[in-house]
């Protein structure tokens, strides 16, 4: 089987991919954007909304967020539904100060009440210490947490629903069909969003971690013999999703776009020193493809991109170097720990990493990308474990 | 009823199957059957969706794969058993019944009787795929073809134990069993598992002259948190 004939993703992307006639079913899925009565799926949604409004005395639903501009379009898209959200949120540590800054923003234009978990950061350290020794991966950690936090507090709570964006799983591989109106669950959780990996996978092999500590990073058990079950929904099998359109559209609310060296999209987790850095690189050699793959294969589908202009547009971005000692620096990792990790396990991205600080380049775009395009700003500081975004 | 649920595997993995003709990618078979013996489902379906373009390797390593399965739940397999050799290579595998399509097509009943020796008569069920349109047919997997009901040979059911009525054409949308197919098909409903587009909770046997023995839910179990609850209510 050759790769899909109309868009840039190999067959290794961890979701899976299957074919139908040389097309993706990520690209087949996409499709249905354009048939589906989406007024009639909104309804479904206006339902759920209405079922569960006012069924606590607090909050109507959780919203999980990190603060990147998908999460202004969710809050605002929840708002609209006439719904009363909790923000919920956990402390990544890999904040700029446009991240800090866009989260409070968030919290304070929508003028929302918030929770914002800071996990205990040795533990965390070490979790991340070994997700990259074992997997490669770096924000398995921390996506253990975004995943399951906001479960517990809605346990805790009896908060009777969750609402997250997309559903990565459809929109990127067509795992489901939007009429499958597929729901947050702990099987999706595993196998999409931690890639089978769970807490477990990171404990034991020499980690020096107290289980204690990972309460929250188990997701809760017995959900269904709550008086209030907890249900998650994506708004993406509800809303014709379009990223590039939709995040232009919430900069009104005063989202700070994040310059970038390795897309073109200044929108999807602006503020954070790790997602195009060392997150990028290790998806490369874990994968074989970098984030701009991704954003290149959503514009094709969107009719923004012709293959061709995609693959010029993500070779501009596809060679361009990482500077990786500002997060080993953070996780504690000495000069010679870092020097293994880059011998033995980054050999096939060894070309991509640079010891000095990669400064940004203007790039040209085919206008209906240039026209989803805000002026975008750089952050100041890095690593930033407890910021504050906001002046009042 | 008994509610259970269908998986298809192939080659290591699991898929969804929408219409008998789109398969969409589900995930890795321990994380699936995890969740559904968590979700207390009463029994498992494994079956390889192979046609004819199945092979004695792609056989032998699928087999390997389940003998490393853990589960707490019953589990039924199928899918191109189509020899003695690979009845016997069953024997190791923690299944409590073994699933039978394109021999029921067959003149020779070779393989079922040899099946009924080796792990009982409880231990065998059929599997019979069908369509209603544009007329009824039932599909052939050895052949990957559609062919008319009357190629089916019925004296092969006496060997099972129960039959799998998978409706093709509904399977993995929201459209309903097609439980015409009882009367057209002559069965008695209680030695039947109705399959395809049951998760249709509009689709209700309770109580009427339908009511199979069990159901099998196909993608949709997964689709959300503890659905089958809903079934277990409704259905």
């Amino acid at each position: 089987m050759k790769n899909c004939k109309y868009c840039l993703y190999p067959k290794s992307h961890p979701f899976g991919m299957a074919y139908s006639d040389d097309v993706c079913l990520g690209c087949i899925t996409h499709k249905e954007k354009y048939n589906l009565d989406w007024s009639e799926r909104y309804s479904f949604l206006e339902e759920e909304a209405r079922k569960n409004k006012k069924r606590t005395k607090t909050y109507d639903c959780i919203v999980p967020v990190i603060g990147d501009a998908e999460d202004y379009f969710v809050v605002q898209e929840v708002l609209k539904l006439g719904l009363n959200p909790l923000i919920v949120s956990v402390n990544s540590y890999f904040y700029n100060d446009i991240g800090w800054k866009n989260l409070h923003n968030l919290i304070t234009h929508f003028d929302l009440d918030s929770w914002v978990y800071n996990p205990e950061i040795q533990t965390y350290k070490e979790l991340i210490r070994t997700s990259l020794r074992k997997y490669n991966h770096m924000y398995l950690p921390w996506i253990q947490l975004h995943t399951s936090f906001p479960v517990h507090v809605a346990k805790e709570k009896s908060i009777p629903l969750i609402i997250w964006g997309s559903n990565q799983s459809v929109e990127q591989v067509g795992k489901f069909s939007h009429k499958d109106s597929v729901e947050m669950s702990s099987w999706s959780r595993i196998e999409h969003d931690l890639f089978n990996k769970d807490i477990f996978n990171l404990i034991g092999n020499g980690a020096q971690v107290n289980e204690r500590k990972l309460n929250y990073y188990i997701y809760p058990e017995n959900l269904q013999k709550l008086s209030k079950k907890v249900k998650g929904l994506y708004l993406s099998n509800y809303l014709a999703w379009d990223p590039l359109k939709q995040n232009q559209s919430i900069i009104k609310h005063g989202f700070v776009a994040e310059e970038n060296s390795y897309s073109f999209d200044p929108y999807e987790r602006a503020g954070s020193s790790v997602y195009y850095q060392i997150h990028d690189l290790l998806k490369f050699e874990r994968l074989g493809y970098r984030k701009i793959t991704d954003h290149c294969t959503r514009e094709i589908r969107h009719g923004r991109l012709s293959r061709s202009e995609a693959i010029e547009v993500e070779s501009q971005f596809i060679q361009n170097k990482i500077n990786v000692n500002p997060f080993f620096n953070w996780l504690d990792v000495s000069k010679t720990g870092r020097e293994w990790y880059i011998n033995h396990k980054l050999k096939k991205s060894s070309n991509l990493i640079s010891d000095s600080k990669i400064e940004y380049k203007h790039h040209n775009f085919p206008q209906k990308i240039k026209s989803l395009l805000v002026k975008s700003s750089k952050p100041n500081e890095n690593f930033i474990t407890y910021g504050k975004g906001i002046e009042i | 009823m008994r509610t259970g649920s269908v998986i298809l595997f192939k080659n290591g993995y699991c898929y969804q199957s929408y219409g008998w003709n789109l398969f969409r990618p589900l995930g890795g078979l321990q994380n699936i059957v995890s969740h559904l013996d968590k979700y207390l489902i009463d029994d498992i379906t494994i079956i390889r969706p192979v046609r004819d373009n199945d092979s004695s390797a792609d056989f032998l390593s699928d087999i390997e794969e389940l003998k490393k399965l853990k589960s707490s739940s019953p589990i039924s397999f199928g899918g191109g058993i189509r020899n003695i050799d690979q009845l016997h290579l069953l024997s190791g595998l923690p299944f409590e019944r073994f699933i039978f399509s394109s021999i029921l097509f067959n003149e020779n009943n070779k393989l079922l009787e040899v099946a009924t020796k080796l792990y009982g008569k409880q231990a065998i069920v059929g599997l019979i795929p069908f369509k209603l349109k544009p007329k009824l047919s039932m599909f052939n997997s050895e052949i990957n073809k559609f062919v008319p009901l009357d190629k089916l040979n019925r004296n092969h059911l006496d060997f099972c134990d129960e039959i799998i009525l998978y409706d093709c054409e509904r399977e993995g949308f929201h459209s309903g069993f097609s439980k015409e197919i009882i009367d057209r098909f002559k069965l008695d409903p209680k030695s039947c598992v109705f399959s395809g587009g049951v998760a249709e909770l509009k689709n209700s046997f309770k109580n009427t002259s339908y009511a199979p023995k069990a159901i099998n839910i196909e993608n949709s179990v997964l689709h959300r948190e503890y659905s089958i609850l809903n079934y277990y209510e409704k259905l």
